[in-house]
């Protein structure tokens, strides 16, 4: 089910309606499995209206963690009772059948394709002709996300920074919360869980700001993404024919796009979640504002970014053991980025790219440089600032158009039309352009302290205006929800 | 969670004042109206044609009404019938599909029992569920007709396609248009320009061979067939005869005429001489202005040959 579909506008309400009603109903019983059994059958029935098949796939990774976490566990309790820093031996091979299990799906259907077709190109080149026929696979969708969720989940309890949970009802929720399971944000189990086991009481002001979230969601991926994808996708189809600036546009109106979509879902999600008493973690800051690459990547898909720091980068050795270590690790992290994305050399690259623009920041020691507010002092950013961001997003753009391509011969062909040929744009989307501005400028207003509060304070004239902007955009809304256009980040 | 819904409730009373301040804006002015609510088109010349309608319904009856989608404006010239001494007069539109048709047919002959109702069926569009909103807004955005009974035919159809707002702009153009009619505020066509009676004559350059394109399949749906029972009910009630016409076609699709369509009087548009020439066509379907004179003169026979209230 997509969220912005019409069988999701009527899902919501009923499901909402229902958490809350039967919360009050079985308030003297507790009512939290009952609160957690819902969302169990609400996030099966989100997820089943798509593809009901890989369900039983949701389901088997679901009970093969919960069942390893607690091995885990017992292990670690057997093995140490009393020291709560060792790791157990057992538990470690309880952790590998998790690894095996999560990734081998993982790798089964979103890789096994690439990895043939990589097979038989590679002996192809070498004058060899291979005649392996590619799988007929559907990817599941959001199976990247939900994989490095559990994954999460029995690595944590391994470390001893969790306790498992005993109720396979609590874990199953967990695993499967509807507005975030098939584009994330990737929660972690520390997180999440114990929010999942407590009951959810209704909190007005997160409910309301639920429901700002999810408006702002909207705006972002159907007014703003939608509108540019349009435009994106005959430049990207037919890049030969236009000239360097049009090019141009197409990377900047693709970067604007693939932002609208995967933040405008991750609001959607974190506003859902909301709306029935969850908190999930922020996975986008307004990452165009960044000063460099490395405030980009704290900014950009934080769930995904601090899950490969903990659970990968730290592991390796992090920046701990010299500097080529700290190279190594983080050129590695970002192919691996990039190649979670999806199973094409043009997303390795991107990470690759993104892994060279770190490296300079990483020698100088100025990857941390950038951590403060940006504006602190007034309504413009400073000159230097300005000069950071153009400049990072410049390079995010070069990027970018390493991901929208089909392959990347067509990527090298298309930077190089934007060099090469300097005429006037021989097609603008007026319309992008304009939605593109009133993104750029709204989080440029929430980035100013003073406004911020303002807009969102009590006083009369600040709600009409507020309210009036509400119904502008539920209006701009509906007038671009024609064709239900998928999220970007499903196919990942 | 009580201050919540009320609050939720008064935000929802709220809207529509919002919504009026915005349709006020876009009224005030045509491109904050093409951006906010819808850009007007000429592409099929709804406005025109509707605009003529107007003039001709109490004047003069017509013996023939058209409906169907592009390959009928664009490849059926209605002035053509009067060869015949036929008064013909088109509503096709972009995408008219078969559900479309109906409410429009329901709600044209509010306005004019014709003798003859000719339906271009055009395969292709069919298999769809529910009507697609793009072609109920070109209606709502570009239509003159709004006398209650074309507006309800369009509330109808907003309904039909499930789009909100399709809905929500056709209360904006119910009183949009009593202001200034359609047409004022959309672009120049440079492929076209309008004929009379429904007609739209394309300009674009004809083929020069047949292109390749792939055999589509195409099936009726339920919901499709009880459209054209109704039309057919309805010509049955009003004793009018219904014509189905499947529309020439370079590349055409396969399809099994559906138990509902038996029995119903059928032109075939693929035996017309012309039908496979490239040189009348500026795709695999759709006539250029010259072929489409050429059909509209053999299909105004066969429509004769057909139609014994023509004869």
């Amino acid at each position: 089910m997509l969220f912005n579909s019409l069988e999701f506008l009527l899902f919501l309400p009923i499901v909402f309606t229902l958490y809350w009603l039967v919360n009050r109903l079985t308030a003297a019983k507790g009512g939290l499995a009952t609160q957690n059994l819902l969302l169990l059958i609400a996030s099966y029935v989100f997820y089943g209206w798509w593809d009901w098949r890989f369900l039983s796939l949701i389901a088997f990774s679901t009970v093969v963690d919960w069942f390893v976490g607690l091995r885990i566990h017992r292990a670690n309790q057997h093995d140490h009772p009393n020291d709560p820093n060792h790791r157990s031996k057992h538990g470690k091979r309880w952790l590998w059948a998790s690894l095996v299990v999560n990734l081998g799906l993982l790798g089964y259907f979103k890789y096994a394709n690439f990895f043939i077709d990589s097979w038989v190109n590679a002996w192809g080149s070498l004058g060899i002709p291979m005649h392996v026929q590619s799988l007929q696979l559907i990817l599941p969708v959001g199976i990247s996300f939900y994989t490095f969720q559990t994954l999460s989940y029995s690595i944590d309890i391994y470390r001893r920074q969790l306790k498992p949970t005993s109720s396979l009802l609590n874990f199953a929720a967990f695993v499967s919360f509807f507005p975030q399971l098939v584009a994330g944000p990737i929660e972690r189990a520390s997180a999440l869980l114990p929010q999942i086991e407590r009951r959810r009481t209704f909190d007005y002001n997160l409910a309301v700001s639920g429901l700002r979230l999810i408006l702002w969601g909207m705006f972002k991926k159907v007014v703003v993404a939608d509108t540019c994808a349009f435009y994106v996708d005959d430049i990207f189809a037919n890049h030969q024919d236009h000239s360097g600036p049009t090019l141009a546009l197409g990377g900047i109106c693709f970067a604007f796009q693939i932002y609208g979509d995967f933040s405008g879902y991750s609001d959607i999600a974190i506003g859902t979640a909301r709306l029935f008493g969850i908190r999930l973690m922020t996975n986008f800051q307004m990452p165009y504002f960044s000063r460099d690459i490395a405030e980009f990547w704290r900014r950009w898909h934080i769930s995904l970014s601090t899950w490969f720091r903990d659970y990968l980068y730290i592991p390796l050795g992090g920046s701990r053991n010299g500097k080529w270590n700290s190279v190594r690790n983080t050129f590695l992290i970002f192919l691996i980025s990039g190649f979670w994305h999806g199973a094409n050399w043009t997303f390795v690259f991107w990470g690759f790219i993104h892994a060279l623009l770190f490296l300079p920041l990483l020698l100088l020691g100025l990857n941390r440089r950038n951590t403060g507010d940006i504006m602190r002092k007034s309504w413009i950013p400073q000159r230097s600032e300005l000069f950071g961001m153009a400049l990072t997003f410049f390079f995010v753009t070069f990027a970018w158009i390493f991901f929208r391509a089909p392959n990347v011969n067509v990527a090298f062909a298309y930077v190089q039309g934007v060099f090469l040929n300097w005429p006037l744009p021989t097609m603008v989307s007026k319309t992008s352009l304009l939605w593109i501005g009133v993104l750029v400028s709204c989080e440029w207003l929430q980035l100013v302290v003073s406004f911020h509060q303002w807009f969102f304070s009590r006083r009369w004239e600040a709600c009409a205006i507020r309210w009036f902007f509400y119904s502008l955009a539920l209006w701009l809304v509906m007038k671009n929800l024609q064709s239900q256009a998928e999220f970007i980040y499903f196919q990942f | 969670m009580r201050p919540f819904l009320s609050r939720l409730g008064i935000f929802l009373a709220f809207l529509p004042l919002g919504w009026l301040i915005l349709f006020a804006g876009a009224l005030s002015s045509p491109a904050l109206e093409a951006k906010l609510i819808a850009q007007e088109s000429f592409w099929d010349y709804v406005n025109s044609k509707t605009l003529e309608w107007c003039s001709l319904r109490d004047s003069t009856p017509m013996d023939v009404l058209l409906f169907g989608s592009s390959t009928c404006y664009s490849g059926i010239d209605p002035s053509l019938f009067e060869i015949e001494g036929i008064q013909a007069f088109g509503f096709c539109s972009s995408a008219q599909c078969i559900p479309h048709s109906n409410r429009l047919i329901e709600a044209s002959l509010n306005d004019q029992i014709p003798k003859v109702i000719l339906l271009d069926v055009y395969p292709e569009l069919w298999g769809r569920e529910q009507v697609d909103s793009e072609p109920v807004r070109d209606w709502i955005v570009n239509s003159n007709l709004w006398d209650t009974h074309w507006a309800h035919a369009y509330a109808d159809l907003s309904a039909t396609s499930r789009s909100p707002y399709a809905l929500m702009t056709m209360l904006y153009y119910w009183f949009r248009r009593s202001l200034s009619p359609s047409g004022m505020n959309a672009p120049a066509d440079p492929d076209g320009h309008y004929g009379e009676r429904g007609f739209v004559f394309r300009t674009f350059p004809p083929l020069g061979e047949i292109p390749e394109d792939e055999e589509i399949s195409v099936t009726m749906t339920s919901k499709e067939c009880g459209d054209i029972q109704a039309i057919a009910e309805m010509c049955l009630e009003n004793k009018i005869e219904l014509l189905l016409v499947n529309p020439p076609q370079l590349v055409e699709e396969k399809f099994d005429k559906p138990e509902c369509m038996k029995g119903l009087k059928w032109i075939e548009g693929n035996d017309w001489s012309g039908a496979k020439d490239p040189r009348n066509f500026y795709d695999d379907h759709h006539l250029v202005g010259e072929g489409a004179q050429l059909y509209s003169k053999w299909l105004v026979s066969q429509v004769k040959q057909q139609a014994k209230s023509l004869r």
